[in-house]
């Protein structure tokens, strides 16, 4: 799978790929809403002491508005999720998605390469002239190179299993909140106080990552900054897709080789 | 310039009295004395207001008696200062006790004010005249009269609400008339016109036995002067708790100004008043967050706290109406010790409690053995404070980890590209 098989003009830097289609981009954006929404109506309950949510109830009405739109949200964002998790069956693309998206353990190394690749200590080391010997044999410890990428990398995966993961805990710690009086009908009380529990960190947890992680790949992130617009139009060119999802372009360029070699074979 | 004015006055008062004494000397004897012959003073003090007066029929000297010797023929008479003070229960106004309590002016002389003007000789406290009015004096029915019920907190704010009386005497009410005024009683006297029926300040203090702040079972801190327009409510504050004990003379107790203040008594609905839905936790806990007196009864000091942590506390805390505080399950004025067969937190009546119509109407029976104040978030025992504790050990690791990651990444952007 050398780069040298693949003619830069098999795939053109500004030829367009689709990277999400119109119904992912509305899942997301809804889940962009709903999820904000969420944040705003609830973490002021996890951190009810901090001034700045009390200044946010300071109307007669807002804390009774503030539990109608919680569940507004929690409603659509169960929808959305569901729409997604039919969308992920029944559509080939969407199956295609969520296989590309499943951890492998390459996922696990990636992560560590890039790790030690960023903190560069093991390439600080051999300039120094440290343990030579060790790093002739094994240049793979040097970490000079960043691991390449497929449609979906580690950072990509782990916060799309981070929201599936999350949504599971807070739809269900959410749901016997909701319902408490069938939550202490099921569970004793200190169960249900797990769930409050749970369901405050997972809050915090969920807004941490998405602020942290997401926001940094999708805005700050040099690549991309001031934003990537493929959550609005779903494009991505042929440049971007070398540079960032190498293997995805070696693998759509090896289709195409494969296409013209049939159609070249029945010509 | 005012004191000016008085010296002048005072002047022409004297030229006056000497005229007059001139008239008086010509007059007939035996006519000085009498109630409606009182011309001999008239003649010099202009008194007009003494025709619509209780006391219009006495004559001058039946209250102001002149110094030893002196004769009201005598004009000029002595000066003020040698004239001894009115004193109303010398002849008059000495009924006894039996009448209805602290109406009777013989209570005046053990009252706050009667210590200060009678024992210690201030000039500044209320004296019979600072209240009722020196000649103008009207039956307490006519609503002109000063002391007619809905004159009342007017008349006592003309010295309680002076700044210089309230630092002198230290009084702890600094505008009780401006609060009275905001509070539901002073709001059924003034808006509402309910002039036999809103208290006023001699409801609650008494009339001529006002007490002092000082006083332990002061009248106006009596559960029972209270109880005396709040009858059910008093009937049911008796048999609580709190009640019991104040009864008993307990001072520790909250008793209904407690809670309710003072003066501002305001509506459950005014969300500034102590016993508003969000405020009940404060006020409650002037008690029950002390833990001398929680530990001197033998109820634990964290209630409020576990309160406060709560699902209803948060959103109590936050303005929320609908959730519950402190009063919606343990009563307001019934409240009893959770061993009571009749408190609303006994185990038996729990179930009922929380499933009020408004709250949690299916809320399985099992609740009853529950502990609902629960120290889960920071007491170390029992599973919840576990997972808490993991939890927040698993939040710090993420984001302190997420940190370092992006640090490295931030850094390494900033190495040259690399040149492929």
């Amino acid at each position: 799978m050398d780069e040298a098989v693949i003619p830069p003009s098999l795939i053109r830097d500004d030829e367009v790929f689709l990277r999400m289609n119109l119904a992912e981009r509305i899942q997301h954006i809804l889940l962009i809403v709903t999820f904000t929404t969420l944040i705003i109506t609830g973490l002021p309950l996890v951190l009810y002491e901090m001034k700045i949510f009390k200044a946010l109830f300071a109307f007669e009405k807002a804390f009774y508005i503030r539990g109608i739109l919680h569940r507004l949200a929690a409603g659509v964002m169960i929808a959305n999720i569901l729409w997604h998790v039919a969308y992920s069956i029944f559509t080939k693309r969407g199956r295609n998605n969520f296989m590309e998206l499943m951890p492998r353990f390459k996922d696990a190394k990636d992560a560590f390469q890039v790790f030690w690749h960023n903190i560069g200590l093991t390439g600080f080391i051999y300039k120094k002239g440290l343990f030579k010997a060790f790093f002739d044999k094994h240049p793979y410890w040097l970490f000079k190179e960043e691991p390449e990428f497929g449609r979906y990398n580690f950072i990509e995966k782990f916060e799309y299993l981070g929201v599936a993961w999350g949504s599971l805990v807070m739809i269900l710690s959410g749901f016997f909140m909701w319902n408490v009086e069938l939550s202490l009908r099921l569970f004793p009380l200190w169960v249900h106080d797990i769930f409050i529990i749970i369901h405050g960190y997972e809050a915090i947890l969920a807004f941490l990552t998405i602020i942290i992680w997401h926001m940094y790949n999708v805005h700050l992130n040099p690549e991309v900054f001031p934003m990537s617009k493929v959550w609005l139009n779903g494009k991505i060119t042929g440049h971007e897709l070398r540079t960032l999802h190498p293997l995805e372009y070696k693998k759509i360029a090896e289709e195409r080789m494969r296409a013209s070699a049939k159609t070249s074979e029945t010509k | 310039m005012k004191k000016h004015l008085s010296v002048i006055a005072r002047l022409l008062a004297v030229v006056a009295m000497i005229s007059a004494s001139a008239w008086a000397a010509g007059s007939p004897p035996g006519q000085t004395n009498a109630g409606p012959k009182n011309g001999a003073c008239l003649a010099c003090h202009k008194l007009s207001v003494l025709e619509g007066s209780v006391h219009g029929k006495l004559a001058c000297s039946d209250c102001h008696a002149l110094p030893a010797g002196g004769e009201t023929k005598d004009v000029p008479h002595a000066p003020k200062r040698d004239i001894p003070l009115v004193d109303c229960t010398a002849k008059c106004h000495r009924e006894d006790k039996r009448q209805q309590p602290g109406l009777s002016p013989s209570f005046y002389a053990d009252s706050v004010h009667g210590q200060g003007y009678l024992e210690r000789g201030e000039k500044d406290v209320a004296k019979c005249w600072d209240c009722h009015g020196k000649h103008n004096i009207k039956p307490v029915q006519n609503p002109d009269s000063v002391v007619n019920r809905q004159n009342i907190p007017l008349v006592c704010s003309r010295c309680h609400e002076n700044m210089t009386v309230v630092l002198k005497y230290n009084i702890h009410a600094e505008s009780p008339y401006k609060e009275y005024i905001q509070s539901v009683h002073g709001k059924a006297l003034v808006s509402k016109g309910l002039a036999t029926f809103a208290a006023v300040c001699t409801d609650c203090h008494g009339v001529h036995n006002i007490q002092g702040i000082g006083q332990v079972h002061m009248q106006a801190k009596d559960p029972a002067t209270c109880g005396k327009c709040h009858v059910l409510i008093f009937d049911e504050y008796k048999d609580s708790i709190h009640g019991q004990q104040a009864l008993k003379g307990n001072v520790d107790v909250p008793l209904c100004v407690d809670c309710h203040g003072e003066h501002k008594v305001a509506p459950v609905r005014d969300a500034a008043s102590p016993t508003s839905k969000r405020n009940v936790p404060d006020t409650c806990s002037g008690c029950h967050a002390r833990p001398e007196i929680m530990k001197k009864y033998g109820v634990p000091a964290d209630r409020i706290q576990t309160f406060i942590e709560s699902f209803h506390g948060i959103a109590i805390g936050l303005g929320d109406k609908a959730e519950a505080n402190c009063t919606d399950c343990h009563g307001v004025h019934n409240i009893r010790p959770a061993i009571d067969p009749q408190s609303m937190v006994h185990s038996t009546n729990i179930p009922k409690t929380c499933g009020q119509p408004n709250c949690h109407p299916n809320m399985p029976e099992k609740i009853a053995k529950a502990k609902i104040h629960r120290e889960s978030l920071f007491k170390p025992s029992g599973t919840p404070y576990y997972i808490n504790k993991i939890l927040l050990w698993a939040l710090i690791v993420v984001v302190a980890f997420t940190i370092v990651w992006f640090l490295f990444e931030l850094v390494s952007r900033r190495r040259p590209p690399k040149t492929s």
